[in-house]
């Protein structure tokens, strides 16, 4: 279970039942905007991750069918269990705020 | 993305590019899926093209997502399981140099996806930066004069300004990620090697400098997370490091002014 699965995980099982797509993953868990189909790829072929398309025409959403991802049975079970046994393998270091106006007001000296 | 970026960027690429970005994307996505079996193939256009929607107010970062998903083809055909039918020997021998070929490939593509996210944004600031310290800094100076040392560092600070709104605007981060600081030497370091050229010494600040700098890049991006002690400045909460760059130029630029003088 790679830092990907596990932040995937973590954003989905605080709601189960919803659907997300691929990009609306990536930029809520920070995660690589490309590398989450390869996190995404694994979880649905190891049927942790149902993969369907959005319901309702592009002519009504006004834009093209997103593919979303629902976790499974399994998928909430496995979320579960790699969430209690996750270690961190890097410690998220707050970030360097080089520019005055742009320090994070959460920082640690 | 914002208006004074897009305006900029529609000032140095020119309008049409601007409208050719998201096409560029798409061509990109659907080569890109090519080497993907029949099934997936389909279903990958449809949902990245779909996606790719998302980017049309940062048309710059779509064709850099773009891009990177070449690697996850790759990978997704190299994982992707291949059934033998009965063939010659030599066929058979044949099909399995091509997916072995394509299986180290694509984990290769697949490893530097991480790297290229996070390089080739910065790697294009880079030589925006340099391209612009050359194009405006007359030819005497750019040789000679400590002018370009002052405009490089004027333009790095601009850049780094420009990296991290990138990062918290267009990107929508919370906060810049802890490389952005790292990205500041990319951007700062062609312009020190060009402004030293004139000196030998400053020419080994400026390569030791870069040898570090690209350590310290690409071991934040494999996630060593390296880092050094914050200090408290009167500009606030500076790393390090940080600091240590910036006296060095500073350095650099009072060398080369007394040098000149």
């Amino acid at each position: 279970v790679t830092d990907n699965v596990v932040a995937i995980f973590s954003l989905m099982l605080e709601e189960p039942g919803r659907s997300w797509y691929g990009l609306e993953l990536a930029e809520a868990g920070e995660i690589g905007s490309a590398t989450i189909y390869a996190a995404l790829t694994r979880m649905e072929r190891a049927g942790l991750l149902r993969a369907s398309w959005e319901t309702g025409t592009p002519s009504q959403l006004g834009r093209p069918q997103r593919r979303l991802y629902t976790l499974t049975p399994e998928g909430i079970r496995a979320g579960g269990e790699a969430l209690a046994n996750y270690r961190p393998r890097v410690r998220v270091s707050p970030s360097p705020g080089i520019l005055p106006g742009l320090v994070p007001s959460g920082g640690s000296a | 993305m914002t208006d004074w970026v897009k305006g900029i960027l529609a000032g140095v690429v020119g309008v049409d590019v601007w409208g050719f970005l998201p096409v560029l994307g798409r061509a990109i996505i659907w080569a890109g899926t090519l080497c993907l079996p029949r099934a997936r193939r389909e279903i990958r256009r449809r949902e990245w093209g779909a996606e790719l929607e998302s980017y049309d107010d940062r048309r710059v970062s779509g064709l850099v997502w773009a891009i990177c998903l070449l690697g996850v083809c790759a990978w997704e055909r190299a994982t992707t399981p291949i059934q033998l039918r009965p063939r010659t020997r030599a066929e058979i021998g044949a099909a399995l140099r091509t997916d072995g070929a394509i299986l180290l490939v694509g984990w290769g593509l697949r490893l530097s996806t991480v790297l290229v996210e996070a390089v080739v944004p910065v790697v294009l600031l880079a030589l925006i930066v340099l391209w612009l310290s050359i194009a405006i800094v007359p030819p005497p100076l750019a040789t000679f004069g400590p002018a370009l040392i002052v405009s490089e560092c004027v333009l790095c600070q601009a850049s780094v300004g420009v990296l991290q709104r990138w990062q918290l605007l267009v990107r929508r981060r919370k906060r810049p990620r802890p490389t952005t600081g790292s990205a500041r030497f990319y951007a700062l370091c062609p312009g020190t090697l060009l402004a030293s050229s004139a000196h030998p010494g400053l020419f080994l600040i400026g390569v030791v400098s870069l040898v570090v700098c690209i350590g310290v890049y690409v071991g934040n991006v494999l996630g060593f997370n390296i880092e050094l002690r914050h200090r408290r400045t009167r500009l606030g909460r500076l790393r390090g490091f940080h600091f240590l760059i910036d006296a060095m130029l500073l350095l650099a630029t009072v060398s080369v002014v007394v040098a000149v003088s």
